[in-house]
């Protein structure tokens, strides 16, 4: 007889092996990051340059500067480009980080050869047109509009304000009057300091053959490469904390996010949050959602995350809920946060969460493009394999009291910044 | 290094179906230390009652509120390491868990448990009710532009299910389900002969069969009723609607019903929107948003439903432009490829960006497991090595003929969606 009640025996994931990327050195004294695998025809190459937006002077530049170099280059107009690249089914990707920039290129590794040359063009010759950033900026405008409709991203521009303050490039939000008084000059200058091909971080993951790696070498040995370091501009730190509200009438829902400051990840404390925040509010078992959507029905979902950049990182969770219920709401996320300064957590419910991690890990690590964001994170953070693997073994070995020493130090309320957006 | 790249994806299956009727796809792949269990029912929005809308959505839902022998669905499968999603659109409910190869078995043990009963508590039908609701209005109406779709599907589809959207027509349909209209929907849709099971990753199809054996073939079929939905007539004249509302930009769309996920011109329709929406360098992108400036951005594409869906053309517009100059923009370009067609050029960029697409797609486990489960149950799970050769067979002639047949304005719908002063 099938005993539908019992759960079947399971095994924990726990032997990891993480794939360390192959160097290949370039003949300018760069060196391309690989990772192989021999089943899958899709290359995909990142080239990261120090251009986040931690380098801006304005609101808006290290995007912009982005944007721009999918527009003409100095050769070939947006269209022809873009039409070049599309011909070969390549497909480009960008992402402006809080301090790295990144350009990524899809190819079948039978094009790589004939995408490539307008892959650098587009990198390395952008005409930066002042008719072209005009559109741009209507454009984005527009844009802006739109969002700025959207409760939860009002909410989250007063978080940057209120985190960083107006003097930090983290804290200049994106408006109207901003976009109006971006000069092509200050595109071109942040390009021409932050965008260097030969200072550029090189990866690349798929079907890597000898052919591919010196169809690569030869594409990337551009001037001479001199340094590998980021040199992070200092800023003073603002400290705010509170509750802030802001009034949209006639909002449905109300969208709530509680910030604040945090340690970095190469911090001893730093695994140990990674897992507080998995209990808080990391995933769908989590306290939050089992409280706010679960149990109470208040909101579609709620979420809680640390993102790291070189000197620290930030805790944020955030949600949008009915907007009658707002108050009730922020009072409950403090209230599990004091449950688990006042409480340990129970076994049972660390099990969950520690095997579902472990589960994550295991598929974190599934795939070359998986596999090479470990590659990306080692390198472009001085980060280290060992330290990676030392997060690993933390996961199966921390304590409820350990969670508890950690809840006590980062999750007290009077460290947490409050917005509220929504309808008194 | 492979040089046919539709060879290199050839993604090898074996089916089989179990005596109570459950259609069952089974893919190894040993590359990976991981499996999928994905269940596709056979039901979607297009099944509801009129006046039960965004039903099957709601079950959704439901499935997680705990099955007759486990009180709670996403606990144990946390603690072997998995985790698991569902979806639900107009045409079928679809879920899947994704976790180590080793403890596939807790897979078969959760949803052959749902597929045989649910527990039907009253409380998870209040919570879920509120928390849909919820998503109602994140999704729909506390965002601008968020309802489009609650206006445009009753505008282009006056007696096909697919007049209401996946959500529902109202919130009231949702805050008035019943624990009766649950039991009744789970009654009818949720049976073995209803749905398909893909087996996915590193599971051998010995280990397959024998868990489909135990878990799955003592679940009983149902009388699961025949679908019989009341097709669109051939629309013979242009419609349109203006909705005037709180938005910072005028928007436009037009809707033109198309064909059926099984039409042979389907892969024609496919490639169409793509020349005509896709990318930097697609035509409507160029022409609209970066030549003329009329729209802030610009996108064609297709709904990719089952039975005919619609083709969308849309954008917002850029301040100062009327949405009459914008639409004349619209129909100037869709009247070019009615009269010129296409350049052999841009079907082969199109040819092209569709084949690494395809191949980028199926790189994911998750993403090979849900496309056979969509090939099965519309009758063939081999559908998804053959599409490539199929848009492969596509010819500028065939772009053509089709933009002559369907872009028509008896066979378009018209949504302005202005701003209000």
């Amino acid at each position: 007889m099938l005993k539908r009640a019992t759960p079947p025996p399971f095994n924990v994931p726990g032997n990891f092996i993480i794939p360390e990327a192959t160097s290949y050195p370039l003949t300018n004294g760069n060196v391309l990051y690989a990772i192989n695998t021999d089943a899958d025809a899709l290359l995909k190459i990142d080239v990261y340059f120090p251009a986040g937006r931690i380098f801006q002077s304005q609101a808006s530049i290290a995007a912009l500067t982005m944007d721009m170099l999918f527009e003409s280059t100095q050769k070939r107009t947006a269209i022809a480009l873009a039409e070049a690249m599309d011909f070969f089914g390549a497909y480009t990707d960008f992402n402006v980080r809080s301090e790295w920039a990144s350009v990524t290129l899809y190819t079948l590794n039978k094009h790589l050869q004939s995408v490539l040359p307008f892959f650098i063009e587009l990198l390395t010759l952008p005409a930066f047109k002042q008719e072209e950033l005009d559109i741009l900026i209507a454009r984005e405008i527009q844009d802006l509009k739109v969002a700025l409709e959207k409760n939860s991203v009002l909410a989250q521009h007063e978080v940057a304000r209120r985190q960083w303050g107006n003097g930090h490039p983290w804290g200049m939000v994106p408006s109207i009057e901003n976009y109006q008084t971006v000069s092509r000059a200050t595109i071109q200058e942040f390009f021409d300091q932050h965008y260097k091909l030969a200072e550029a971080q090189l990866f690349v993951a798929g079907n890597i053959s000898e052919e591919t790696i010196k169809i690569l070498s030869d594409a990337f040995s551009v001037g001479q490469h001199t340094k590998n370091t980021m040199s992070i501009p200092k800023f003073k730190a603002e400290v705010n904390t509170g509750e802030f509200f802001l009034q949209r009438d006639d909002s449905l829902q109300a969208a709530i996010k509680v910030v604040r400051k945090h340690i970095p990840r190469t911090h001893p404390d730093y695994n140990d949050t990674q897992m507080l925040n998995l209990l808080l509010g990391g995933y769908f078992g989590s306290r939050l959602m089992d409280n706010l959507r679960e149990e109470k029905g208040f909101t579609y979902g709620i979420g809680s995350s640390i993102s790291d950049f070189s000197t620290g990182s930030e805790w944020s969770i955030g949600t949008e809920v009915k907007n009658s219920v707002k108050d009730e709401a922020v009072s409950e996320i403090f209230k599990e946060m004091k449950r688990l300064i006042d409480e340990e957590v129970d076994e049972e419910e660390l099990s969950v969460a520690r095997n579902y991690l472990l589960g994550q890990i295991l598929r974190s690590l599934d795939g070359a493009y998986s596999q090479l964001r470990y590659a990306e994170t080692v390198t472009l953070n001085d980060y280290s394999y060992e330290l990676l693997y030392r997060g690993f073994e933390r996961v199966k070995s921390i304590t409820p009291k350990d969670i508890q020493l950690v809840a006590q130090k980062y999750l007290q309320s009077n460290d947490w910044l409050t917005v509220v957006c929504g309808s008194k | 290094m492979c040089s046919i790249p539709y060879f290199c994806s050839m993604i090898n299956f074996t089916k089989f179906t179990l005596e109570n009727g459950l259609r069952v796809v089974h893919h190894l792949d040993e590359s990976t230390p991981l499996a999928v269990l994905n269940v596709l029912y056979d039901v979607g929005s297009r099944d509801e009652d009129p006046e039960k809308t965004g039903f099957a959505h709601l079950f959704e839902h439901l499935m997680f509120g705990g099955s007759i022998n486990i009180e709670d669905y996403d606990e144990p499968l946390q603690l072997v390491g998995g985790e698991n999603n569902a979806f639900t659109n107009n045409d079928v409910t679809n879920y899947y868990i994704q976790l180590p190869a080793d403890n596939i078995e807790t897979a078969f043990w959760l949803e052959s448990d749902r597929m045989l009963s649910l527990a039907f508590s009253k409380e998870s039908l209040d919570v879920q009710r509120n928390v849909v609701s919820e998503e109602f209005k994140q999704r729909y109406l506390n965002q601008p532009y968020g309802d489009v779709w609650l206006k445009l599907r009753p505008l282009a589809y006056t007696v096909h299910p697919y007049r209401w959207d996946t959500i529902g027509k109202e919130l009231s349909h949702i805050e008035n389900a019943s624990l009766q209209d649950v039991k009744a929907f789970f009654k009818r849709y949720y049976a073995p002969n209803n749905a398909v099971l893909v087996i996915s990753g590193n599971i051998s199809l010995e280990k397959a069969k024998e868990l489909c054996q135990k878990w799955f073939a003592p679940i009983p079929a149902a009388n699961v009723p025949l679908r019989a939905l009341t097709q669109e007539p051939i629309q013979t004249e242009a419609r349109s609607l203006t909705i005037t509302s709180k938005v910072p930009a005028d928007a436009f769309y037009l809707a033109f019903h198309g064909v059926s996920r099984s039409d042979e011109s389907y892969y024609i329709m496919d490639l169409l929107t793509n020349i005509m929406g896709l990318g930097e360098s697609s035509r409507l992108y160029y022409s609209l948003v970066k030549e003329r400036q009329l729209f802030s951005n610009f996108s064609c594409y297709h709904l990719g439903s089952f039975d005919e869906g619609l083709i969308i053309f849309s954008g917002k517009t850029m301040n100062g432009v009327s949405l009459q100059t914008a639409e004349e923009a619209v129909w100037n370009e869709i009247e070019k490829l009615k009269l010129e067609g296409c350049k052999e050029e841009e079907l082969t960029k199109v040819k092209n960006k569709i084949e690494s697409s395809h191949i980028y797609e199926m790189m994911s486990l998750l993403e090979r497991s849900i496309a056979l489960a969509f090939a099965e149950v519309q009758g063939n799970a081999n559908t998804v090595n053959e599409e490539l050769t199929h848009f492969n067979n596509v010819s500028r002639e065939d772009i053509q003929k089709f933009a002559a047949a369907y872009l028509t304005k008896a066979n378009s719908n018209t949504l302005y969606y202005q701003k209000a002063n």
